[in-house]
């Protein structure tokens, strides 16, 4: 493992490493589970696989569970855990993304398929899905996004949409619920737009690109303070940090990323905590100042992969932990 | 110069199919009505191209079609219908004699069955049953302008009269999202955890500096608020 500074000095206690037989995109930490994780290969062929770790943190380690691993068409571009725990059952549910939104059962010993949803009117195909969110207000409710520019909201019970809408003017790259009828998505149109499902004649757009043909990739909405969300630009370094109490303007751009930015989350805990991750192989975390400074917002915290980083999650029922993918390895952080 | 009935037609022999390879192989691809004389074979231009596109060209494949050009191919079909070259072009070392054989035999009669692992297929099955008819909405985007300065005050002052006076400034009718969304401002400050372990410092001053980072977030969410509030004012 690289260290490109002294402060990303790695020390075996506050890292643990999981070496994948192939690339790895998506990942998605159980809320039910607490010590499982679940991993999605990123093979550019019809045949990918999911997998699902167990990790222990009494012995730093990770291992892998055969028989919970299943067969995946193409790489699954997110996967998601319920939010909550299933009522009655030890099982839990897993969902991913890809060329349709599936439903995946994950008991103790096996993997059963439930459920595939389709939102095309005319065909057994759906136009493939960008990423989803999965609403943990009202968690009946699954939002996808697509390149046909439409996002869909999914009844999971019925398997039925519930609300196809026309979202962007281009590929619908992302989305995330802010709360049970509320959402927000990015485009290849360059535009940050929010949706409210009691008016679905309108959306209001709370940023654009400051370059009209520049795609937004990602979008991160705080959960602890849901005035604020994070979104990045392709090709682009900054982490745009937006209110939309004042939109159009970002109340920050965090530009200290050396590389394109592929990752932003928020810390599940705090709302003043950020983590973002890229091509300069670094993940940093962020504290967002109270004042505004001329010079510019420095990371509190820098980790060095050996590597770009393609992803990022940080765990929400163990929020001193964070996982990073790249190339065939998945790394969990301590924070 | 030879007449028609004298032109060689049927199965190819491998003494021609070796003159046909050498001829290509010296000459390129292409110039096809040069190369019945060139390669001494007495066969129709067509006959030689087709020969090599479709049986002697190095890279085509041979053998039963994957699981995943058979999907491939399916797809394709969907777009393009029976444009066999075009969806022969996403499926290399396949011909389109390959493909079009190859639906005409097994796809056209079962209309779309092909293999797939059993959870896969399970859920293709759904696939078709869930084709359904429903609207699909487009809204009507609206760009909020900036806040406008007469406000600026009394939004960040009292964050929840100032959001009711921009939404009516900006957006009559519907603003509820912006209301709803502060609502909940105070559920989510709950749960608000502090963590001062830190991963990344290496040296005890770096130690500290994170968990002098973190102080402020200690502080009750009125704090909290007012400071948000001092950031949006500096803008």
């Amino acid at each position: 493992m690289e260290n490109s500074t002294q402060e990303s000095h790695l020390r075996s206690e506050n890292s643990v490493s999981y070496e994948s037989p192939y690339p790895i995109y998506g990942m998605s930490f159980s809320p039910s589970h607490p010590h499982r994780l679940a991993l999605g290969s990123f093979i550019e062929e019809y045949t990918n696989r999911v997998d699902i770790l167990s990790f222990h943190p009494d012995t730093l380690s990770l291992t892998p569970n055969p028989s919970l691993s299943f067969d995946h068409p193409y790489p699954p571009t997110k996967l998601m855990f319920h939010p909550r725990k299933p009522p009655s059952s030890s099982s839990d549910l897993l969902a991913t993304s890809g060329d349709y939104l599936r439903l995946w059962e994950v008991r103790d010993n096996s993997v059963e398929a439930v459920s595939l949803f389709n939102n095309s009117k005319t065909s057994e195909f759906c136009a493939p899905l960008t990423s989803f969110d999965w609403n943990d207000i009202d968690p009946n409710r699954i939002a996808t996004s697509s390149i046909d520019t439409t996002c869909t909201i999914w009844d999971i019970e019925r398997t039925l949409v519930e609300t196809q809408l026309i979202a962007h003017d281009k590929e619908v790259y992302d989305i995330a619920w802010g709360e049970a009828r509320v959402f927000a998505s990015v485009s290849a149109d360059g535009s940050v737009r929010i949706f409210d499902l009691r008016d679905k004649e309108h959306s209001t757009i709370i940023y654009e690109s400051p370059h009209p043909d520049t795609p937004l990739l990602r979008l991160a909405w705080n959960k602890q303070d849901l005035r604020y969300m994070a979104t990045i630009l392709m090709d682009s370094n900054k982490v745009v940090i937006l209110d939309i109490r004042s939109p159009t303007t970002p109340v920050a751009e965090l530009e200290r990323h050396r590389g394109s930015v592929n990752a932003i989350a928020w810390a599940p805990h705090s709302s003043t905590h950020i983590c973002s991750a890229g091509d300069d192989t670094q993940a940093l975390i962020w504290d967002l100042p109270t004042l505004a400074s001329p010079t510019g917002i420095d990371p509190v915290c820098m980790y060095s992969a050996g590597c770009e980083i393609n992803q990022l999650q940080w765990s929400a029922v163990q929020p001193e932990w964070i996982a990073i993918a790249f190339a065939n390895k998945m790394q969990l952080l301590k924070v | 110069m030879e007449g028609p009935s004298s032109v060689r037609k049927g199965a190819w022999s491998k003494c021609e199919d070796d003159l046909l390879r050498a001829c290509v192989q010296l000459y390129g691809e292409g110039k096809w009505h040069l190369v019945p004389q060139r390669a001494g074979l007495n066969r129709c231009r067509k006959s030689c191209r087709l020969r090599w596109l479709n049986y002697l060209k190095p890279n085509i494949k041979r053998g039963d079609f994957s699981e995943d050009e058979v999907d491939m191919m399916i797809r394709m079909h969907k777009l393009l219908g029976n444009r066999w070259s075009l969806i022969a072009g996403r499926l290399p070392g396949r011909t389109s004699n390959d493909v079009k054989n190859y639906w005409n035999t097994y796809m056209r009669r079962k209309v779309y069955s092909h293999k797939k692992d059993n959870n896969v297929e399970k859920q293709a099955d759904e696939a078709k049953s869930t084709v359904q008819r429903h609207q699909v909405i487009k809204p009507i985007p609206r760009a909020l302008t900036k806040t406008a300065p007469r406000l600026q005050g009394k939004l960040f002052n009292s964050s929840k009269v100032g959001v009711s006076e921009a939404a009516g400034a900006a957006s009559s009718g519907s603003g509820n999202w912006w209301e709803t969304l502060l609502e909940n401002k105070k559920d989510n400050h709950e749960g608000n955890i502090i963590n001062n372990t830190c991963f990344f410092g290496g040296a005890d001053g770096e130690l500290d500096l994170w968990d002098e980072e973190l102080n402020p977030i200690a502080c009750d969410f009125l704090s909290e608020g007012e400071n948000w509030s001092d950031f949006l004012l500096d803008l």
